[in-house]
Formats: C-alpha cells, structure tokens, sequence
C-alpha cells in the first residue's frame, strides 16, 4: 500500500469514526430551571406599553418630587464650581430631609402600588386604577408648579397629565 | 390496552399541545430533545458553558417560534438548525465581546458523559476536534458528524463551497494528526 492509500484509509476510517459519535450528550446540570423562568416571562403588549409609560411618568414625577424638596432644603446654592471637581455634598435642614426622605418614600409606595394594577385583567380595577393615578400625577404636578413656577419642566407634566385625565384610556379605532 | 392512536413520533402530540402555550408540554420536549441538542451546540462552540447557554437559548428560539413551526420537518431538524442559528449568532457575539477562552478543562468531560460512547476511542477524537480553530471546526461538526452537505455548510456559515471543502480537508488532516 502506498502513501496516498495509506492517507485515503485513514480518513475513510476517520469519517467512520467520526459519524459513529454519539448523538446525544447529557449536561452535567440541569439547564430547564433557567428555561422555565425565561418562557415564562409575560410578553410585552400593547397595554403594558402603555402601563410602563404611566408608571415611568409616575417614577419621573416622584424622583423630581425628591429632587425639588431637597432643592428646597438646600441653603443658598454656592456660585457654580469648576467642572473637574467633585460636587460638594448637600447639607439638608433636618425638616427639609424628613419631607424629601418622605416624598421619595411615598413616591416608591405609588409606584409599587401602580405596578400591582398590571396584575389584574379587570378592565373596570384598570380603568380605576388609572383615574386614581392620574389625580394624584396631576395634585403632584400641580403642587411642583406652586413649588416652582419657573420650572418649564414641571409644566409640561402637569399640562401632559391635565390632557391625559380628559382622554379616554382606549384611543384604538375598531377595525371592520 | 392498546392505544387508539398510535402517533409515530412521541414528539407531535407534545408539539401541538407547547404550541398553544403548554409549559409542562415544552418541557417534555427539552427532556426528549436537550441531549442532542447540547451535543451539537458543545461539539460546535468547544466549551462546556457556551455549550449550556446555547441549549438554553435555543429551546427558548423554541418556544418563541413554535407557534409559527409548520410541522414541514420534524421537531428534530427543526429544533438541530434553530440550534446550529444560535451558535453561530452566540459566537459572533463572542467574538465581539471577549477573546475566546480556551476551556481544555472541559474537554475531559466529553468522554464520560457521552451516552453510548467508548470513552476509550471516542474520547481522544472529541478532544481533537474540540481543540480545531473554530471554522475548520464547525465545518467538521457539521459534514462529518451532522452529515450536512459542502452546499448547506456553505449557505449556513455564508462561506464559498469551495472554503467549505478546504476547511473540511484541513479539518481532518489536523484530526488525523492528533489522534495518530
């Protein structure tokens, strides 16, 4: 046997070889528990687009809410500093913190209190749902503007949320 | 007793029921289904952890798809090219992240836990196929193990036939060379 033949056998025993594996490996763990969690996971749909845009608006609010109370706590801000250095750390009244600690608290509580309407199917608990977080959204937003009435940004939220309450929940048109 | 219907492939009826969204159904089909599937994606990636989140990965494609899974193929094929998709999509993506880990370690673990196989000769042969670069690896995987052909390798990997065949040869000269 030459060379060549010698080469050719050895691959025709290697294809053997090769196609003669084992189909089937089992893993040293079980990867189903992961699988399981992650088909489980809710699909996002329209409503809970909408959902999640209720409660971002809400979280944005309450975060904003934190932020002018400590705002107002602040003694008069120093002149703007240099960017490279590190902002000074904020030395709130004690009044001025329990208020700011207490609307970041009841802010979470909204939030946490929105995201459990997400659980029922309910359209009529939804539908409550949204008018009691919308009244509270607009109270909020209008409180900031008292608060402070330059800010454009607190304006816009109390306009965006005074439109939303006159709006009806379900704009979709009905296809025929 | 005797059942009524007899379904040829114990695999349908699971499909049907995981397409209208039956868990407990799906997971049934990962029991059946997840030890061909690992074999492939860690004969194809080389490492016991690409290899695990491969097989998650693909049975989750699964369950995503199944609704739109005409029943043309059997679940098998389907779920071994949904599988192949993956790895390859799982490697860009590695590549892109970070360089490739040479997991030698793992190899040792393809000989015991192989069913069916002779640890004794398959496990040297595992172990060389596993340290091929990559393309030479794959394309091996795929025509000598999976028993794809140059031309479905060719449109899989988006490489010339051509490449295909000189992966193939350099693949086997390689192995060859390791286990002499």
């Amino acid at each position: 046997m030459n060379t060549y033949e010698s080469e050719e056998e050895r691959l025709r025993a290697l294809a053997d070889r090769l196609q003669g594996l084992p189909s089937e490996i089992e893993p040293e763990r079980d990867l189903w528990p992961e699988i399981a969690a992650r088909i489980q996971e809710p699909a996002p749909s329209v409503r809970s687009h909408r959902n999640r845009r209720l409660l971002q608006a809400a979280a944005a609010l309450a975060i904003f809410a934190g932020g002018v109370m400590v705002g107002r706590g602040t003694p008069q801000a120093p002149p703007a500093q240099a960017p490279t250095q590190a902002p000074a750390p904020i030395r709130l009244e004690p009044d001025a913190l329990r208020s700011a600690i207490e609307v970041q608290r009841t802010g979470s509580e909204y939030v946490a209190a929105l995201a459990t309407l997400r659980s029922t199917d309910d359209p009529k608990v939804r539908l409550q749902g949204r008018e009691a977080a919308l009244s509270t959204l607009y109270g909020a937003a209008r409180e900031l503007t008292r608060i402070s009435p330059e800010d454009r940004g607190a304006s816009n939220i109390l306009e965006t949320v005074s439109t939303a309450r006159t709006r009806s929940p379900e704009p979709r048109p009905v296809k025929f | 007793m005797e059942p009524i219907v007899k379904l040829e492939n114990p695999s349908e009826l699971l499909v049907a029921r995981a397409r209208q969204r039956d868990a407990r159904a799906f997971e049934e089909l990962y029991r059946l289904h997840h030890r061909r599937v690992y074999a492939l994606a860690l004969r194809m990636t080389g490492n016991v952890s690409s290899a695990e989140e491969v097989t998650q990965e693909a049975f989750v494609r699964a369950w995503e798809a199944l609704p739109s899974f005409r029943g043309e193929s059997s679940f098998s094929t389907w779920m071994h090219g949904l599988t192949v998709h993956v790895v390859l999509r799982h490697e860009r993506t590695e590549r892109r992240r970070t360089a490739r880990v040479e997991a030698t370690d793992d190899l040792g673990r393809f000989g015991v836990e192989a069913r069916g196989a002779r640890p004794e000769t398959s496990l040297g042969l595992e172990r060389a196929v596993a340290a091929l670069p990559e393309g030479a690896r794959r394309v091996l995987v795929l025509h000598d193990v999976e028993g794809y052909r140059h031309a479905e390798i060719s449109r899989l990997l988006g490489i010339a036939v051509g490449t295909v065949k000189a992966q193939l040869h350099r693949a086997r000269k390689l192995v060859l060379e390791a286990v002499k």
